[in-house]
């Protein structure tokens, strides 16, 4: 085959094409032969004549195959040439058309006839008026030459092609002079058309042949409309494998845009439209109101005002006799939802009533400056709508209020004649006016509680759609200060205020209503005065406080007191509303902060909530330092002082960025003095160690969170003032001090001396609690503040580990050491391992001191900010190195093990599990295959503390890793033992264990062989003490009924 | 299945439903007196005569380790928690109607004022009775003898043996009570029912959400 094509003598190659190309063909094999001709009238190597000529027996020849193989030939080969390339002369076009034009009888070839034309439509030398070629080219495609249905629908495409072509490039040209003739040989080609790839050319057609042709006959546009009519509504599955990847959807698209294009369609397009509306099927009605949607939107003025009122009457059903309780909420900030188009499948009903909805305002929309088309419309909607807003329980009155809202959202002139008309005494005023109410309310039949909220829902309509006019326009005065909203505005505040404040307290569902529509008039633009703002505030104060005042100890759950705390959320950003908030409500709140309030731990809880912006949180946390510093607070046994305490720590921690912005210099300068001395000073003896321990945590993120330059001064200053420079007694204040000098940036110049608190910590002494925070304190101070530790020191330490007292104390030593990752510290834990050889040493328990997480010697997590460590302020408070457990555990792991199987000696495996449940997963989990027997191994031992750790590292294995799989038959009987015997936590433990064995496993099969074993086991732990363990024990048979293999 | 016949109940939400009113108080103890509790179980040397040693098992008073070797079976800090109504409420309410998609306390069939637990006077040896009347949706539901046998699968799976279960329905709530009962009492026909794979799975369904 090379061979052929390097002699590039073009007889060869048309005999080639010819032959080898068969009839359905694009393959590569035709395009080469063709490029290379190509190619050769390129580059002058062959004139289009000498093709022609050469090609000329075969283009005449008998056989059908052969001759439209020439066409084909022909017609690649031109259509391969760079469009604008001079080889065609506009001669040659002529004759070509000429040519092409004349082969229009012969059938085979006719597609690649149409494939050339339309390509030579597309060159330069294309003239439309030369040689009459564009019009001859029309002639040919109308009725005596060209039959659609005679022609497959790849030929029918090149035949939408050229037409298309011809309006996209000669557009001007046909306006002028052939806009009938091109109608009307497009009607012909498109008549009768199937194939959707047709048919979207078209669609397409039809509506460029609309948006050009201005002056087409009626006859014309009839037979238009029909061509694309009759394929309402469209709807088309893509056969699988559909090359065009053509969708349901551009069908639709295509073929709405059609319709829509031509204003003179609508007086058939309307009648049977509505005709289709009648459908029972949702799907089609939701496309008939799209396409009228579209229609709307892009017919002229005048056409729309000819048939609004028949559209009107046509789809108002459709809402008015809805039966669908509509989704659009009084409370939202929208009335028809933005999105809802795309948001709602096509079958629908909910988008069946939004369309409609939609359509309403499209046609406002067209009659924006035509005033007497919208006074007439508005007349007829407000007419035919004020019978079924006779009474509030009127079948359609709330779908009556929301067209009418909807409406009233379009524009000034509409808002301000809807708004009278719902103002008016008939409709509103009746219930809200105050003249007016006394004369009319015996007539009807006074308003109950349901009617209220169906009142207040449908001025919520009224209020949204205010807003919406207001954010999409500029209001000007003359229309804020005359619209019938603002004209009855002290009416309607008064109603609402009134209805708020004297409704009873069980209709709270009214009274979210209430409370929902007052916070939207607050949030109206240009509505309210800040003395009605105010006015407002007071009543949700009034709300708040009587509910909080009710004999109820749920109130904290009450929906009204949610609804009043989610609309203030709402108004947080209006600086205005917070402040009269913080000025009227907070003070009535925080009178309930007392001990004596028995909720009192609820009231804090509310007032967290309430912090929505920096100011609330700088004002309440102000508040709450205050109460602090009242001796009253901490006293007695109760837990009031702890809880705020506690409140505000959370307060600062779970703040976002965007609300922690409190300067916490002048916290210190202010208020921490005050706050220390009436602790440390007075209160400290009397107060529990839990309640030192959170005084401690609040200094201590106040640090934290002050600038760091700041810090040398604090801590001399807290030394001097509350601590003293030494320690020569043990004091309760050793709490406070610990979280100053852990919050402290480690750079601050401060060396204490350590061996003083060793010697204090040597004597004997009775508090336990107060000894173990000395103990932190030394492991604070070996890992910030000491620049080295003498190795004799430790040894000798370590010498002396006979005494329980001295193990404690080397183990905090050498927490602060590892920590840091001092070399020291890491070599004297790896002796600490060898000491486990002796039975029964105390030195296991100390690995859990070691490994063990301490606020002390953690950063503070700040869960609402993205890194988690809060604020930056270059305060580097701790000397904690992030690996430092990960690089000891696998130094010590190896030592622990070895130790065990070759003294068999339990202390190993104690030291072991400690570590471990001090460890997270990630780190243990590449030696589970090491750790495991030796679990497996205490399981069996007489230890409950062992018993406990190892299950509970048991647990977090079993939730992460399969290699219990090949343990099972030592695990189930044994778990199953535990938790028959054992302490209630044993037995908790065991079960869960259990639990996730039977139902996080795969694979199944090999958990079925301990199915029956299991299930009778398990029947006295069914009566076991305590309820949850019984619990758990259910779940389990109940897992394992359920299971099968 | 074919239709429900009721095909309207009247529905209580889940909250409505009774609860255990004493969520036991303990665990809401304040972060700083946890901590106090951990930093305390650091302790090596606890010299005190021991009150907080005891109530946590893994402090040990005299500082050696691993020479326990009893277990202490009357660490359960408090008194025990006896199988009551309200566990057996518990246990039942989430078993789902075999016709519509609520559950049995939803639908009201389950009350708790209709449950009673009597316990015999030694728990080794007397027999202690559950009885439970349940109320059909309708006076005439041909699905109260499945309903009654769900219940009767889902608490002997649950209870020790020592219970005897007795499932009555409720009085003047189905026209055909006493063969209903009867039914539903029979060792014999509650066997063979247990031996049909069909109605099998159908209970395997109902008590899915269990």
């Amino acid at each position: 085959m090379s061979e052929p094509l390097e002699v590039h003598d073009p007889a060869t190659l048309i005999h080639q094409f010819i032959a080898l190309t068969t009839i359905e063909d694009g393959s590569n094999t035709a395009n080469e032969f063709t490029l290379i001709l190509g190619e050769l009238i390129t580059e002058g190597k062959m004139s289009l004549l000498e093709f022609i000529q050469l090609l000329g027996p075969t283009l005449t020849s008998d056989k059908d195959s052969v001759r439209s193989k020439a066409v084909h030939c022909l017609s690649s080969t031109l259509t391969n040439l760079e469009p604008n390339t001079a080889t065609i002369t506009m001669k040659d076009v002529n004759v070509l058309i000429d040519f092409l034009l004349s082969k229009f009888d012969d059938n085979p070839s006719l597609q690649y006839c149409l494939r050339l034309i339309d390509s030579l439509i597309v060159s330069k030398n294309f003239k439309p008026s030369a040689n009459d070629n564009l019009q001859k080219i029309l002639q040919r495609l109308n009725k005596q030459y060209y039959t659609p249905r005679s022609h497959l629908a790849k030929v029918r495409y090149y035949a939408f092609k050229v037409l298309q072509s011809l309006l996209l490039n000669h557009k001007d040209y046909i306006t002028i002079n052939h806009y009938q003739l091109f109608t009307e040989t497009f009607i012909h080609v498109a008549t009768g058309e199937k194939d959707p790839r047709n048919l979207l050319i078209s669609f397409q057609l039809n509506s460029m042949i609309n948006k050009s042709f201005s002056q087409l006959d009626p006859t014309l546009v009839e037979q238009l409309f029909d061509v694309c009519f009759c394929y309402f509504p469209i709807t088309f599955t893509p056969p699988p494998n559909d090359p065009y990847g053509i969708t349901s959807e551009q069908l639709k698209t295509g073929l709405r845009n059609a319709i829509a294009s031509q204003s003179l369609y609508a007086k058939d397009l309307f009648p049977s439209l509505f005709e289709k509306l009648t459908s029972t099927n949702p799907t089609i009605r939701n496309d008939v109101l799209i396409t009228l949607l579209e229609c709307i939107e892009s017919y002229s003025q005048e056409t729309i005002v000819q048939y609004w009122l028949s559209i009107w009457n046509a789809v108002k059903f459709e809402i008015l006799h809805n039966e669908v309780t509509t989704q659009l909420k009084p409370n939202e900030d929208y009335l028809i939802p933005p999105n809802y188009i795309t948001q709602y499948g096509d079958d629908s009903e909910e988008k069946t009533l939004l369309l409609v909805l939609d359509l309403f305002t499209k046609i406002l929309d067209k009659f924006e400056d035509n005033y007497d088309a919208l006074k007439s419309y508005l007349d007829i909607v407000i007419t035919e709508l004020t019978p079924k807003l006779k009474g509030l329980k009127e079948k359609s009155y709330k779908h009556s209020i929301i067209i009418l809202s909807v409406l009233a959202s379009c524009n000034e002139s509409s808002f301000l004649t809807i708004s009278k008309f719902l103002f008016s005494t008939d409709i509103w005023g009746k219930y809200i006016d105050n003249e007016t109410i006394t004369t009319i309310e015996h007539q009807n039949e006074p308003l109950n509680t349901s009617k209220q909220r169906d009142l207040i829902d449908s001025f919520g309509y009224m209020f949204i759609a205010y807003d919406i006019l207001a954010s999409n326009t500029n209001l000007d005065d003359s229309f804020t200060q005359t619209n019938s909203l603002f004209t009855h505005k002290d009416h309607l505040l008064i109603f609402m205020g009134q209805l708020l404040q004297s409704s009873s307290l069980l209709e709270k569902t009214l009274k979210c209503k209430l409370i929902q529509q007052l916070t939207k008039l607050i949030r109206l633009p240009e509505y309210l005065n800040p003395r009605e703002d105010l006015l407002v505030i007071t009543y949700f104060n009034d709300n708040l406080i009587s509910t909080i005042d009710q004999e109820k100890t749920s109130w904290d759950t009450d929906i009204v007191l949610r609804e009043i705390v989610l609309n203030m959320k709402k108004l947080s950003n209006n600086d205005v509303i917070i402040s009269m908030f913080i000025e009227q409500c907070l003070p009535n709140i925080l009178n309930h902060l007392t001990a004596d309030f028995p909720s009192y731990p609820k009231i804090l809880n509310l007032l967290s909530e309430l912090v929505f912006n920096y100011r609330m949180l700088e004002t309440l946390s102000i508040r709450l330092l205050g109460r602090l510093t009242d001796a009253s607070t901490f006293a007695g046994e109760s837990q009031f002082g702890k809880l705020i305490i506690d409140t505000l720590v959370k307060l600062i921690i779970n703040s976002p960025e965007s609300i922690l912005k409190v300067n916490f210099e002048s916290w210190y300068k202010n208020f921490i003095p005050r706050f220390l001395t009436s602790i440390v000073n007075h209160n400290i003896d009397s107060m529990d160690y839990g309640t030192i321990e959170a005084c401690g945590e609040f200094l201590g993120l106040v640090i934290r969170l002050t600038h760091k330059l700041k810090h040398q001064f604090i801590i001399n200053d807290y030394m001097t003032r509350y601590h003293g420079t030494s320690f020569e007694s043990m004091n309760k204040a050793i709490i406070i001090s610990n979280r100053v000098l852990s919050n402290i940036d480690k750079s601050v110049d401060y060396s204490p001396d350590y061996t003083s608190i060793i010697g204090l910590l040597q004597q004997r002494n009775g508090d336990e609690y107060l000894r173990l925070s000395y103990l932190q304190t030394l492991a604070i101070i070996m890992n910030k503040f000491t620049k080295g530790i003498d190795e004799e020191y430790l040894e000798e330490l370590y010498g002396n580990l006979t005494l329980i007292k001295q193990v404690e104390l080397f183990a905090w030593v050498i927490k602060g050491l590892v920590m840091k990752l001092d070399p020291l510290g890491v070599k004297f834990l790896l002796k600490l391992v060898t000491k486990l050889k002796e039975e029964s040493s105390p030195v296991a328990k100390a690995f859990n001191i070691i490994y063990i997480d301490l606020p002390n010697f953690i950063p503070f997590h700040f869960p609402n900010y993205s890194n988690g460590s809060g604020p930056i302020n270059d305060v580097r408070n701790l000397n904690v190195k992030p690996l430092y457990k990960q690089f000891t555990f696998e130094q010590i792991l190896p030592e622990l093990i070895e130790g065990y199987t070759s003294t068999r000696n339990t202390t190993y495996l104690v030291a072991l599990s400690l570590v471990l449940n001090n460890l997270p997963s990630s780190i243990y989990q590449p030696h589970l295959k090491q750790i495991l027997p030796l679990i497996m191994n205490s399981l069996v031992l007489n230890s409950p503390m062992l018993i406990k750790a190892s299950l509970m590292t048991l647990e977090m294995i079993i939730a992460e890793d399969s290699l219990v799989m090949d343990q099972l038959d030592t695990i189930v009987p044994r778990l199953l033992s535990l938790s028959l015997s054992g302490s209630a936590e044993t037995r908790t433990l065991s079960l869960k264990c259990i639990y996730n064995l039977f139902n996080g496993f795969q694979p199944r099969e090999k958990l079925f062989k301990y199915k029956q074993q299991t299930l009778t086991q398990l029947i006295p732990v069914l009566d076991d003490r305590k309820r949850h363990i019984r619990k758990i024990a259910c779940d389990i048979r109940q897992e394992l009924y359920e299971m099968d293999v | 299945m074919s239709d429900p016949i009721n095909a309207n109940p009247t529905v209580l939400d889940v909250s409505e439903l009774p609860k255990r009113q004493d969520t036991s108080t303990k665990n809401s103890a304040s972060p700083h007196d946890k901590l106090v509790e951990t930093i305390l179980g650091l302790s090596l040397d606890s010299d005190s005569e021991a009150d907080e040693a005891s109530k946590d098992d893994d402090i040990d008073n005299d500082g050696e380790l691993g020479n326990k070797l009893e277990y202490k079976y009357d660490d359960d800090d408090d008194e025990d928690e006896d199988i009551d109504s309200q566990e057996i409420f518990d246990l039942i309410a989430t078993i789902n109607d075999p016709e519509h998609p609520l559950t049995l306390a939803q639908l009201a069939v389950v009350n708790l004022s209709d449950i009673t637990v009597t316990q015999g006077a030694d728990k080794t040896k007397d027999l202690s009775e559950v009885l439970i009347k349940i109320t059909p949706t309708i006076t005439h539901c041909s699905l109260a003898t499945l309903i009654g046998l769900g219940i009767r699968v889902r608490l002997e799976r649950c209870l020790p043996p020592r219970f005897r279960i007795r499932i009555l329905i409720k009085e003047g709530t189905h026209q055909s009570e006493n063969q209903v009962n009867k039914q539903l009492n029979d060792k014999e026909r509650v066997a063979a029912a247990c031996e049909n794979e069909q109605l099998l799975s159908v209970i395997l369904q109902m008590l899915a959400n269990c």
